[in-house]
């Protein structure tokens, strides 16, 4: 009890130390969000390819033309989606961020993927690259600005092709909103020497829904529903 | 100078008296947060004979992993299988009022189970999902765990366990200093299935402390996808062989 009130004394006085002009309080971003569709930017429709990327897209497209996104699309094949498209994508789908003093966690509920966004020391070990690459936080102001390295590249053909130089800047802040209530805004810059001329930038904008709870997202679903159909092991108690 | 100082003045009074109703909130006794390796060497095996129900023993006899193990197609372990295993490492993110575990086996999802602190219920009736529906309350240092609705077309181990969807899984946690392994955690997990089981099953895992431990990306569905899709898309666009006979 004793502890509980010296930390309470604690949170208040730095509180008091913030109102006196020190640095402002940093928000929680915890909760669940949803992507507000109608409140988000857009990608620019072009993109400023250099112009050895625009040439191999372009030879790309002549070779594998026409595409069927039907079956040409890595993620209704149930490949799980790459920074920043995990920001990006704007489906119906919410995910979580939960924070704890070193990290901060992003649970999404498509694809069931995982973030880790450091907030101390930056990672030690090894760094492979992967679809949530390496990112690390720091606080400016009541901004948490994290940077992204050591994403996995995504191919020329691909919508958004990405190279392994790719970095990318977000920026998390909370707006209060007198109609929407408590939004998350993240503005989203990539940077990719090897494949834009310049930076390419969206903001994003995401609603609290304290309500919701994540549920399973288990895109192969249908396809071992189908499996277990045609099987002829049969589960006993059914 | 005034207005600020009157300010001021203000924001210590709301501190003290928020100090003053400061409420007891749920206790978590011990930090379980961070990364754990399972310790294969250490983990408890099934007795040899295992108190099946005719049913269970029928299907574990005739059991072909090709049909009957999720893994085969990037689907779940699910749970418990997904505390079972002795690969993949086990991340948990803790908060007073809750707690969260993360497996990232090679599969296609992130196994992450939700175990709420606060005091509430688990419902009735969960809806079947593969990582099921679970508790949690401290018992001293100990979390205690209870996870039900698991669906009944997993399995609990790779050579055939099965469960029904009757199954109810508790959990033991517990952090232990260990001289010469460091911080170790224990978890004791008993299966309570009447209709798979004649008495509970019941097992050890041991976990040690790795900070360091980062998840690996999975790569099976794109081995999937690839070996599915995308063969099939290239011989589309491979140069048509010359007919037999043709010089």
């Amino acid at each position: 009890m004793i502890r509980r009130a010296v930390l309470a004394t604690a949170t208040c006085l730095a509180g008091l130390t913030l109102a006196l002009g020190a640095e402002p309080a940093k928000p929680d971003l915890s909760g669940v969000w949803f992507p507000d569709p109608k409140a988000s930017g857009r990608w620019p429709t072009d993109r400023p390819f250099t112009p050895a990327t625009a040439a191999a897209r372009d030879a790309w497209t002549k070779t594998y033309t026409p595409i069927d996104l039907t079956r040409d699309d890595e993620n209704t094949s149930c490949i799980p989606y790459t920074l920043p498209y995990v920001m990006t994508t704007i489906t119906q789908y919410p995910f979580e961020i939960v924070v704890t003093p070193q990290r901060v966690y992003q649970f999404t509920e498509v694809f069931g993927q995982v973030r880790r966004i450091e907030l101390g020391a930056p990672t030690r070990g090894d760094q492979l690259p992967s679809r949530m690459g390496s990112s690390q936080g720091r606080w400016e102001g009541a901004e948490l600005v994290v940077d992204t390295t050591h994403l996995l590249p995504l191919h020329i053909g691909h919508r958004f092709p990405s190279s392994p130089a790719q970095r990318i800047e977000e920026r998390f802040s909370i707006v209060s909103d007198a109609q929407s209530g408590r939004l998350l805004h993240v503005q989203v810059k990539v940077t990719d020497p090897l494949v834009y001329r310049e930076p390419v930038t969206v903001q994003m904008v995401y609603k609290s829904a304290p309500d919701v709870e994540l549920g399973e997202y288990i895109c192969g679903q249908d396809l071992w529903d189908q499996h277990q159909a045609g099987s002829t092991s049969r589960i006993p108690w059914r | 100078m005034k207005a600020f100082t009157a300010t001021a003045a203000l924001l210590l009074a709301g501190c003290l008296s928020i100090t003053q109703a400061a409420t007891p909130r749920a206790v978590t006794s011990v930090d379980l947060s961070g990364t754990w390796l399972p310790d294969a060497r250490r983990a408890e095996a099934w007795p040899a004979t295992l108190p099946l129900t005719p049913q269970a023993r029928s299907f574990m006899e005739e059991f072909d992993a090709s049909a009957s193990d999720s893994t085969t197609l990037c689907m779940p372990f699910g749970t418990p299988r997904n505390m079972l295993q002795t690969e993949y490492p086990l991340e948990i993110v803790q908060t007073p009022q809750r707690l969260v575990m993360v497996i990232q086996p090679n599969l296609a999802n992130a196994e992450v189970r939700r175990i709420p602190l606060d005091g509430r219920e688990l419902p009735a009736s969960p809806e079947p999902s593969w990582f099921g529906t679970s508790r949690g309350h401290w018992e001293g240092s100990t979390l205690i765990v209870e996870t039900t609705g698991m669906r009944d077309d997993a399995i609990v181990s790779g050579n055939g366990i099965p469960h029904s969807s009757q199954l109810r899984v508790i959990e033991r946690l517990r952090v232990v200093n260990d001289p010469q392994r460091g911080k170790v955690l224990i978890d004791d997990i008993e299966l309570h299935d009447a209709q798979a089981y004649r008495e509970p099953l019941k097992t050890r895992r041991y976990y040690s402390w790795a900070p360091d431990a980062r998840p690996r990306d999975p790569t099976c569905v794109d081995a999937l996808w690839i070996d599915k899709l995308w063969r099939e898309r290239l011989q589309e666009h491979r140069p048509a062989q010359p007919a037999e006979g043709a010089k």
